[in-house]
């Protein structure tokens, strides 16, 4: 039941990878552009992420090796190069574009421009992690996040044609605007699969001590976890049909746009609920992105790591944290928008997947590492069908990004 | 060596290439501008989407405003944002857009913008009801226009 308790890492995982800005801005865009259309990319994202998070943690808790710590082992460091530089990379762009949902949420709630909250953000989050433990962490998101569940409670009472729901589910082809619809599927699934997400997570079983006893709380961990982040991108999408779809707002160009989400449902308090939501999971996914670049450094070039000492104990891994916040609140303290910026970034999280997954399916089905926990038919079949989608993403998204994205 | 070879054969394949033929090149030409066609409609009606939906979320932002559901700055802000967006737009119009209703709604905008300012409750009334108008003009032109249905 203890070890069930830990399901606050999968949630505060999720709430980094589902919850963040770049999910609410694909969900709410895909919801006003195409009704509910394109539920099926949640659910499928959803089911995709949750196989990838449990193997994630499977590895951990029986290699006792993060994913990084893992393929630097197995392949040397030559291999593990490219994956390192390109997630780090693109790490740093999805954390500006957390900074910038905070700075954002900032703006809404004090009417100060989003670029002035951009450095006060990434100090205060710099403070949190240099002061806090992974267990404040995890905690602190985990229950603060579950704000985020006004967007069930929302679409609960806006009440919408469940029927018409469950048939959204399936995948479907476009009415009309054919790559619009394909670059906003695109969108969606990048934003859900990111590599941020089950590396945070394989990092965060290590620092909470998982062994092999923990297989079995580490399935319903992912599964919950996941299935949170899911319901609640699920119910983003549902509301921006209803609300924004419904009265023929039919492009979200502007985050400005998105605080009207909640305002049908709730009134003066949708507005109130949205900008805590935003603030927090954006706050949420910025701190776990940040302690992210710090694991992928210290992992790969071999130095001290851990949330849970203080920072002389593991002094490479704490200056990268803090130049990650600090180079991440650069652009958008300069004014880069927000919105565009978190759609580029997903677009690239989309690119960067497979140089990530692809030396992660030979770990998992390396007898060295998982003994007789290997990956069994179906979830090689998952993995390899999500390595194939994610390849897909990146050959469709970024063309995409220019010809037919919005 | 084997690179210089190469180079050679690379030149000569491309001198031996056929001359594009004349059915090739009006083909071709053909193609250049049904994709230019086609860009410019899918152009106008993006542009068009796009304000009609900034249109619409500035009247439900000035209903918030007059409502009291949301801080006057958030209103002021966002009206400010669409507008410029609108602007921007309607500073590049091209002859197949609907100029006249899309400057419309950017006129509403500005009347809307004076308005939020003055934090008078009549005068923001008032511009919600032009922008309703001018929202409603660009509607019925998308509507007249196929492949530019809102």
């Amino acid at each position: 039941m203890k070890k069930l308790l830990e399901i606050s890492l999968g949630v505060v995982t999720s709430i980094g990878g589902f919850l963040e800005m770049g999910e609410m801005s694909t969900a709410a865009q895909a919801g006003a552009a195409f009704h509910y259309q394109l539920l099926w990319t949640v659910v499928l994202g959803t089911v995709c992420i949750t196989f990838l998070t449990e193997m994630s943690g499977r590895f951990a808790a029986v290699s006792g090796h993060t994913i990084v710590d893992g393929i630097r082992d197995r392949f040397g460091i030559k291999v593990l190069a490219l994956p390192f530089v390109s997630t780090a990379i693109v790490s740093l762009l999805v954390l500006s574009a957390e900074i910038g949902g905070v700075s954002v949420a900032l703006e809404f709630a004090t009417g100060i421009g989003y670029q002035w909250w951009a450095l006060p953000v990434a100090l205060a989050s710099w403070l949190f992690l240099w002061r806090g433990t992974f267990g404040m962490l995890e905690k602190g998101v985990s229950l603060f996040g579950l704000v985020t569940l006004c967007f069930v409670v929302a679409i609960i009472r806006l009440k919408p044609e469940w029927t018409q729901v469950a048939a959204a589910a399936v995948p479907s082809r476009p009415h009309g605007q054919a790559a619009t619809y394909w670059f906003m599927a695109a969108s969606i699934l990048g934003a859900s699969l990111s590599p941020t997400l089950f590396l945070f997570y394989s990092s965060g079983a290590i620092e909470d001590g998982w062994d092999r006893s923990y297989l079995g709380p580490n399935r319903v961990i992912a599964a919950l976890g996941m299935l949170f982040g899911g319901v609640i991108s699920a119910a983003v999408l549902l509301i921006s049909a209803h609300v924004l779809n419904g009265r023929g707002i039919l492009d979200v160009q502007d985050f400005h746009q998105l605080p009207l989400l909640l305002v049908d449902a709730f009134g003066m308090w949708g507005f109130v609920l949205f900008v805590a939501s935003l603030g927090i999971a954006s706050l949420g996914a910025a701190l776990e992105v940040a302690l992210l670049e710090a694991y992928l450094f210290a992992q790969t070039f071999g130095w001290n790591w851990g949330q849970d000492c203080p920072p002389r104990a593991n002094p490479g891994f704490s200056l990268v944290y803090t130049c990650a916040l600090f180079v991440g609140a650069v652009p958008i303290a300069a004014g880069a928008d927000p919105l565009k910026l978190t759609i580029f970034s997903m677009a690239l999280t989309a690119v960067n997947l497979p140089l990530m997954v692809a030396p992660f399916i030979v770990l998992m089905n390396d007898e060295h590492y998982m003994g007789e926990h290997c990956n069994g038919p179906v979830s090689n079949v998952a993995v390899i069908g999500i390595t194939g989608l994610a390849f897909l993403l990146g050959i469709v998204t970024l063309p995409l990004q220019y010809f037919g994205g919005t | 060596m084997a690179r210089c070879e190469r180079n050679s054969d690379c030149s000569t394949h491309r001198a031996m290439k056929p001359t594009r033929s004349p059915s090739l090149t009006a083909a071709l030409t053909a193609i250049a501008l049904l994709c230019g066609a086609c860009t410019s409609s899918n152009d106008a009606a993006t542009d068009a989407r796009i304000v009609l939906s900034c249109a619409r979320s500035a009247s439900q932002w000035l209903d918030s405003w007059l409502d009291g559901t949301s801080p006057s700055s958030y209103a002021r802000r966002s009206v400010d944002s669409a507008s410029e967006q609108v602007g921007k737009i309607a500073g590049e119009l091209q002859s197949s857009e609907p100029v006249a209703q899309i400057r419309g709604v950017q006129a509403a905008f500005d009347a809307a913008r004076t308005a939020l300012n003055s934090g008078d409750r009549a005068r923001v009334q008032q511009a919600r009801s032009t922008l309703n108008d001018a929202t409603i003009r660009l509607d019925a032109w998308m509507r007249a226009h196929p492949g530019s249905a809102s």
